[in-house]
């Protein structure tokens, strides 16, 4: 009985171990991986709630800033009017321009003619003067008057040709700074357009980059929530894991029981199982408890409680202890 | 109270190995080559058990490090190993090992074997 009760010993003695070893071993894998995927998921959280409030502020910014962007596009709507209006200024420029220039000739064809007019009234009095001249002494009042009609004619031609001149300079100059005067407004005009086409080309990009950031910011909310959905499905398979222990556990405990009381309350075991029996019997038993472990090694416990003596075994062991 | 480091990834192995020399011995574990070499650098370790195949250091890398310590020149370091191979004994030996022993062992013999190198 003294050996029955030692061989019960020893199997209580093994699979403590045994179990002990396996769920320590277990504990030691799915403990860290729950940890983690834990602390994953606040991690995910605070990612999510951060994502969000950036999201929400972008979303405030731009709206405050595509307020500001409308507003200058039709301020800039006003100034290519501007622009317009001063190229109708310039046109209608032109045309008085063109009247003034148009006037100014008329006036310079007129002086050529008062010219013309001087000329000849010259030409008459230079024959007043030689008619007078002929009469003699009566002539004389004659000839102070053909004069003075020749002096007022060279007058006359010497006014109207300084005239002529000086509109002619007037025309030149205001003919220069008309042209640069529309020349400056015409560039204006083309720039403000530019300005305008530039604006809405910045509108036109803001509008897709919003549209771009939600989409993003959207599939940001996908991909989280599906790593989310994901992760909740891990926990109830992790939870499960941690009831496998506890029912390895228990297993652990009533397989214990259960060869005790095969040991002690089973007659046959007692009496008619041979050592080598009851020896494979645990092997087989202890085999089912790890996949790890090497029989050598059970075989090696065995030996050393006095349940096996494999001669055999020992004999192997001698081999494999060397020192150097 | 002399301290064994036992350096071995499995965990039932080094739970088997520990029980059967905790009685006697204060017992430090490393679950790989590396932590072995961290628990060196802080422990005063008597005696170290190193397994050969581990990962982030092997034993044979450990061995290496350990005996370019000046505290564990001389330290018994014993090779337990599934690995059977000369030439893996042959290395052991000229890495400075004090000895090779194939698993399993029996406990009771290991724990032979130990107090027969510490006492010298």
């Amino acid at each position: 009985m003294n050996t029955q009760s030692s061989k019960v010993h020893y199997v209580h003695q093994v699979a403590r171990l045994l179990e002990e070893s396996i769920l320590t071993e277990l504990r030691s894998i799915i403990r860290p991986l729950a940890d983690n995927l834990f602390g994953i998921r606040e991690n995910l959280n605070k990612v999510k709630f951060k994502t969000r409030e950036l999201q929400e502020s972008f979303q405030a910014d731009s709206h405050g800033f595509g307020a500001s962007v409308w507003q200058f596009s039709e301020e800039s709507k006003k100034i290519q009017n501007y622009a317009e209006g001063m190229e109708q200024t310039v046109l209608q420029s032109e045309k008085n321009q063109n009247e003034i220039t148009k006037q100014i000739e008329s006036t310079s064809q007129a002086s050529e003619r008062i010219q013309d007019i001087a000329e000849r009234i010259k030409l008459l009095s230079i024959n007043a003067s030689v008619v007078a001249a002929r009469v003699g002494s009566q002539g004389k009042e004659f000839s102070i008057i053909a004069q003075e009609v020749r002096r007022l004619a060279e007058d006359t031609e010497s006014s109207s040709r300084q005239i002529n001149d000086s509109m002619n300079k007037t025309l030149q100059n205001s003919t220069i700074v008309f042209e640069k005067f529309a020349n400056q407004l015409r560039e204006k005009s083309n720039q403000m357009r530019e300005i305008r086409i530039s604006i809405i080309n910045l509108e036109n990009f803001l509008r897709n980059f919003k549209v771009f950031i939600d989409l993003i910011f959207r599939d940001f909310d996908n991909f989280s929530d599906q790593l989310e959905t994901d992760l909740e499905k891990i926990s109830p398979t992790l939870q499960q894991n941690e009831i496998a222990m506890q029912q390895i556990e228990n297993t652990g405990k009533s397989v214990r029981e259960n060869m005790t009381v095969i040991f002690e309350n089973d007659s046959v075991l007692q009496s008619d199982l041979s050592e080598s029996e009851k020896q494979l019997l645990l092997n087989t038993f202890l085999r089912h408890m790890t996949t790890r472990l090497e029989e050598k090694t059970i075989q090696n416990w065995m030996q050393e409680s006095g349940l096996s003596k494999s001669s055999e075994v020992s004999n192997k062991t001698e081999n494999e202890i060397v020192l150097f | 109270m002399k301290t064994i480091l036992i350096a071995e990834d499995s965990g039932i192995i080094r739970n088997m190995v520990k029980s059967s020399l905790i009685d006697t011995y204060r017992i430090l574990e490393a679950e790989d080559g590396k932590k072995g070499l961290e628990i060196a650098r802080s422990e005063p370790v008597d005696f170290f058990l190193l397994d050969l195949n581990m990962p982030n250091m092997n034993g044979f890398e450990l061995l290496r490090d350990l005996r370019q310590m000046s505290q564990f020149v001389r330290t018994p370091v014993i090779m337990l190993t599934t690995e059977a191979r000369d030439d893996f004994k042959t290395k052991g030996k000229e890495l400075g090992a004090t000895g090779w022993v194939v698993k399993p062992i029996e406990p009771s013999r290991l724990r032979g074997l130990i107090e027969k190198i510490l006492r010298g």
